[in-house]
């Protein structure tokens, strides 16, 4: 009886703009439907991951009541936007050790509903006295879209990357949000479009930063075994890791580096495949810069090459190796924490149900989440075949 | 480094705790300072009740004020005041020969020719009647 580890079942709530839906109901929903994709009900349920934003504090052990869980395994961890890629190793871990059977993955925001537009522009400021890190930050008008501005400037300085090469990330990413009639923005785009667009935080223009929507996804791991007499094929889950550098921005180490260097490394090793082998990549986009530091830092280039091989046009539709099939949050949907998103859409693809997205045989998929500030960086390799 | 007493505080209240305040206490006395561990030797900011590297509690020394632009970013587009009002204004990370890295405003320069590498130096603006904070100015050499 093989005990490695497969996902089973996807699942997104009602995107981009949710008002009917609250956090929670996010989570419901999108569980809902993973469960029928899969054929699962709660009760099979034994495992949980939820990673809640600071905006909805309780809102894992909210979704357990509401779903009436009782987990044996329960993983909370939070990293931001690569929450999902953080919890699972362990999750993983879980499923061969017999820790679980079957762990749901669940993630959901009305960010857009509750908030606005202005998450990265300062919206979500501290009210009252500043005390802390931020002490050292915020006072200088520091905000979410800066702290990405710094990494790209300083991205530029090193390695002659120029804008027009993060523009094109945009572009490509827009082409397939095109494809997918939820998606927030659909209108192709061209380079100029994107230099043309009011500047945020030099060199970021508005079309470099991602977009903010309602939203919320969830996924089903279990066992091979298990997975067999399912509704779906399984995807099976062939290497998973972690590693961050910092949390605030000040002490980013290196601002044209992340740490995906070595969640990387680890989650190939354990794959026993490379770069070379992957056939689709759902990168964490919250701006263009973040796609194309974790696209260098995973190894598709060398560091500093990142915008001469965007540029040869490999990330787009028909290109050698897609970029963020269902639109990314460049343009689709983001609605504050999107790595299990990035499982989703990974899963979609080597399921071969793309649509007029798919990626042509889609054997192996890499999807990289990125929290806090260039963070927390997670890899989760998948693959149609076990190997 | 300078301390500007004549412009009036608008960027919110800050409510430092001890070790912060010491920080931002010297600033309002012309003194642009960052820890050093005496036991270890290792250099910190921002500033902790205890040494990172080795847990012991470190000492402040007073930095040169002056430094160089390591990274950089102009603000156009800010949803809160008084830096809505502000744009554009640059913000960038500025590496001290000392041995940190800050992030301050860099005034006083055209922010469509500021470049990596700026030599800059400190100065201060008052908050109130015991803190100020650190910003940056250019300079031609360091």
């Amino acid at each position: 009886m093989s005990r490695e580890p497969v996902i089973v079942g996807i699942g997104l709530s009602d995107y981009p703009k949710a008002p009917h839906l609250d956090s929670l109901m996010h989570i419901a929903q999108a569980t809902k439907r993973a469960l029928d994709d899969s054929g699962l009900t709660l009760n099979d349920i034994d495992g949980f991951a939820c990673a809640s934003m600071p905006t909805d504090p309780e809102l894992h052990v909210e979704a357990i009541e509401h779903l009436g869980l009782t987990p044996r395994w329960l993983n909370t961890t939070y990293t931001g936007g690569s929450a999902a890629q953080f919890q699972i190793p362990d999750a993983i871990a879980a499923i061969r050790e017999g820790r679980a059977e079957t762990i749901l993955f669940a993630y959901g925001s009305d960010f857009l509903t509750r908030y606005g537009r202005t998450l990265g522009t300062g919206g979500l400021s501290v009210d009252g006295g500043l005390s802390g890190p931020l002490l050292y930050e915020q006072p200088y008008g520091s905000t979410i879209a800066t702290c990405y501005a710094l990494a790209a400037t300083r991205h530029m300085a090193e390695y002659g990357t120029r804008p027009e090469h993060l523009a094109e990330i945009a572009v490509g990413v827009r082409e397939f949000a095109g494809l997918n009639p939820n998606a927030m923005y659909s209108e192709p785009l061209t380079v100029e479009d994107v230099l043309a667009s009011p500047m945020i935080a030099d060199p970021l223009h508005l079309l470099d930063c991602c977009v903010v929507s309602d939203g919320g996804a969830a996924f089903i791991i279990t066992t091979e075994e298990r997975g067999r007499d399912l509704k779906q094929s399984p995807i099976h889950v062939l290497g998973a890791a972690g590693a961050n550098s910092h949390w605030h921005i000040h002490s980013m180490p290196d601002f044209s580096t992340t740490a995906g260097v070595a969640s990387s490394q680890e989650a190939y090793r354990q794959a026993g495949i490379g770069p070379e082998d992957i056939d689709t990549v759902q990168f964490y986009d919250s701006f263009t810069i973040t796609a194309l530091l974790l696209l260098e830092d995973h190894g598709f280039c060398k560091k500093g090459e990142g915008g001469g091989f965007v540029e040869e046009g490999h990330l787009r539709r028909g290109g050698s190796l897609p970029m963020n099939t269902d639109g990314g949050s460049l343009s689709s949907c983001h609605s504050g924490m999107r790595g299990t998103m990035l499982i989703t859409e990974a899963v979609r693809q080597l399921r071969g149900h793309g649509g007029d997205s798919q990626v042509p045989d889609c054997e192996l998929a890499l999807a990289a989440g990125c929290g806090g500030l260039l963070s927390y960086i997670g890899t989760t390799i998948l693959g149609r075949d076990r190997r | 480094m300078e301390v500007i007493d004549n412009r009036p505080w608008n960027r919110g209240p800050l409510d430092p705790g001890p070790i912060d305040r010491e920080y931002f206490e010297a600033a309002a006395q012309g003194r642009l300072i960052i820890q050093k561990c005496e036991d270890c030797g290792n250099t910190q900011f921002p500033p902790k009740a205890l040494c990172v590297s080795c847990g012991q509690v470190p000492d402040w020394i007073e930095a040169s004020g002056r430094g160089q632009v390591y990274t950089f970013t102009v603000v156009r587009r800010h949803g809160v005041e008084p830096f809505s009002s502000l744009a554009p204004f640059v913000l960038a990370m500025i590496d001290i020969p000392e041995g940190a890295r800050f992030m301050g405003n860099i005034t006083g320069i055209d922010p469509e020719t500021i470049q990596v590498g700026q030599n800059v130096e400190a100065y201060a603006l008052r908050i109130d009647e015991t803190l100020a904070l650190p910003l940056w100015r250019p300079i031609e050499s360091t």
